[in-house]
């Protein structure tokens, strides 16, 4: 079996990064930035547990869709209150407006050199104005807070298209080429950047308390009741407070702590880490778009930069985010995982709808 | 219990331990990682003159485990002492199944840790004279 599975894996891997040649960086020259504006905001990740009845008919897949939404209701209730809250002190139209400041500002630092530049930034949304853009490098960026919120990741891709300059593979095949390699961007790359993380509260009674009456204020509703005896709202309560009575603080728990630790002075620290993000993104970005190097998949890291602060600039060296830069803080000691959902504002889904709206709206076909 | 519900989980299970064989539990041993040990740490010389030192472990390792090996490794490398080190990850590689059909029953989506790593570079203090300093595992 391990050999069968070991077969299925035998296409010949290379890296996502595509650098540009030389002979590209020449022929594009001065060219357009687009950030595409995050339609998200600041995301908060949480765990989404499945559940499956099927096995015991209509009434078992009934009875696993009620399950689900009780083991569900209180996580995601919890993650969307957060991603509202962080919303409320970085709202997505700012993190946006600063993005595009800080690379307006290294574009500009560049502007007189040779090789690609960015004489135009602007800011585009993709739900006022979808599709592929021609001759114009875009960065995509996602913020997310981890499970526990205690890291900040934000990732941003840069891509370049046009359609006069067809991608060519610089790698060699034993086989074919695969398809993967003949099509898409002429320039590709990802850039991560992880926050100093906060630590991790330890499990006091006094904490559980607080956890207890935090699930408790989180089960009322709008008009301040809490849920009545039997219904679903009541049970996933329940649920909550039963795993808060044990002796370890889930990541889900842990986060409506840390989440708080983001928010104190008008979010300064999240505001802080975006900005030192956006930095690290558009100075890279302008740099990786004038090197040629091509990713190996079997190459070795390099170290770019260290701060006073030991925080450190990596590019990868192998596998497939080969030739991608990491931004790491320094003296890292627990994990942060990012589940399977993200939690994003309504305050932000209703700016996002609302500039749909406004959007001229076009024909078919066009 | 039915036969069907008895064959299915039997089946589960056999399905389960040729799976758990691919990644065959091992004792975590502190040795370099190599063919035969999935485990354990790895490393390297930078061009600024520290190192990178990786650990691997199970996944039901903890940060204080790998950090453990770590410390162990640093102290190997640097004979005349550790001048500092700088743990830039911290890493739990997942795995999430999907919400297995149990027949006549429910199944609830699960998510394990396949296996913990850990990276850092470590910086040696100056070594006095007639000490050499550690050599990069292969």
């Amino acid at each position: 079996m391990c050999l069968a599975m070991a077969a299925c894996a035998t296409v010949e891997p290379v890296p996502g990064a595509r650098p540009l040649s030389q002979a590209n960086i020449d022929a594009i020259g001065p060219t357009r930035m687009s950030i595409v504006g995050s339609e998200t905001g600041v995301g908060k990740a949480w765990y989404y547990t499945q559940v499956n009845g099927g096995g015991a008919g209509l009434v078992g897949a009934i009875a696993g869709a009620i399950a689900a939404a009780i083991i569900n209701a209180a996580p995601s209730a919890r993650a969307h209150k957060q991603a509202e809250e962080v919303a409320e002190v970085e709202p997505v139209e700012a993190l946006n407006a600063a993005m595009v400041a800080k690379v307006k500002e290294e574009a500009g630092k560049a502007a007189a050199g040779p090789g690609v530049t960015f004489p135009e930034v602007v800011l585009t949304y993709k739900a006022a104005t979808p599709g592929a853009v021609d001759d114009t490098v875009e960065i995509y960026t996602s913020y997310t807070l981890s499970e526990d919120s205690s890291v900040l990741r934000i990732v941003a891709t840069a891509t370049y298209s046009n359609k006069a300059i067809p991608y060519r593979t610089p790698y060699t095949f034993t086989k074919s080429t695969p398809k993967s390699e003949t099509t898409g961007p002429l320039y590709q790359n990802t850039f991560t950047y992880y926050s100093t993380p906060l630590p991790i509260p330890t499990l006091t009674p006094e904490l559980r308390e607080r956890l207890i009456a935090n699930i408790r204020e989180s089960a009322r509703d709008a008009s301040g009741a809490p849920p009545a005896e039997g219904t679903t709202e009541y049970k996933a309560m329940q649920r909550e407070i039963e795993l808060a009575n044990d002796d370890r603080l889930t990541p889900n728990e842990t986060s409506l702590f840390l989440t708080r630790e983001w928010l104190r002075n008008d979010g300064a620290m999240i505001k802080a880490e975006v900005q030192r993000a956006h930095d690290f993104v558009a100075r890279y970005v302008l740099l990786d778009m004038n090197r040629t190097v091509i990713p190996s998949f079997t190459g070795q890291d390099e170290l770019l930069e260290t701060a006073a602060d030991q925080r450190t600039v990596r590019r990868i060296g192998a596998g497939y985010a080969a030739g991608s830069y990491v931004c790491s803080a320094p003296d890292v000691t627990a994990f942060a995982t990012y589940g399977n959902s993200i939690a994003v504002a309504k305050s932000t889904v209703t700016y996002i709808k609302g500039l749909k709206a406004q959007a001229p709206k076009t024909g078919a076909g066009s | 219990m039915r036969s069907g519900r008895v064959g299915f989980g039997v089946g589960l299970a056999a399905a389960g331990l040729l799976l758990q064989a691919c990644v065959a539990a091992r004792p975590v041993v502190y040795g370099p990682i190599g063919p035969e040990a999935p485990y354990g740490y790895s490393d390297r010389k930078n061009p600024d003159g520290g190192f990178v030192v990786r650990v691997a472990m199970p996944g039901y390792s903890t940060p204080a485990d790998l950090r453990a090996f770590f410390d162990r490794r640093a102290t190997e490398l640097c004979p005349s002492g550790v001048e500092r080190t700088n743990v830039f990850r911290v890493y739990a590689n997942e795995n999430y199944a999907d919400a297995p059909y149990v027949y006549g029953g429910a199944g609830v989506a699960s998510r394990f840790r396949v296996g913990v790593e850990l990276e850092g570079y470590v910086y040696c203090k100056a070594a006095p004279a007639g000490v050499t300093a550690g050599v990069a595992a292969p």
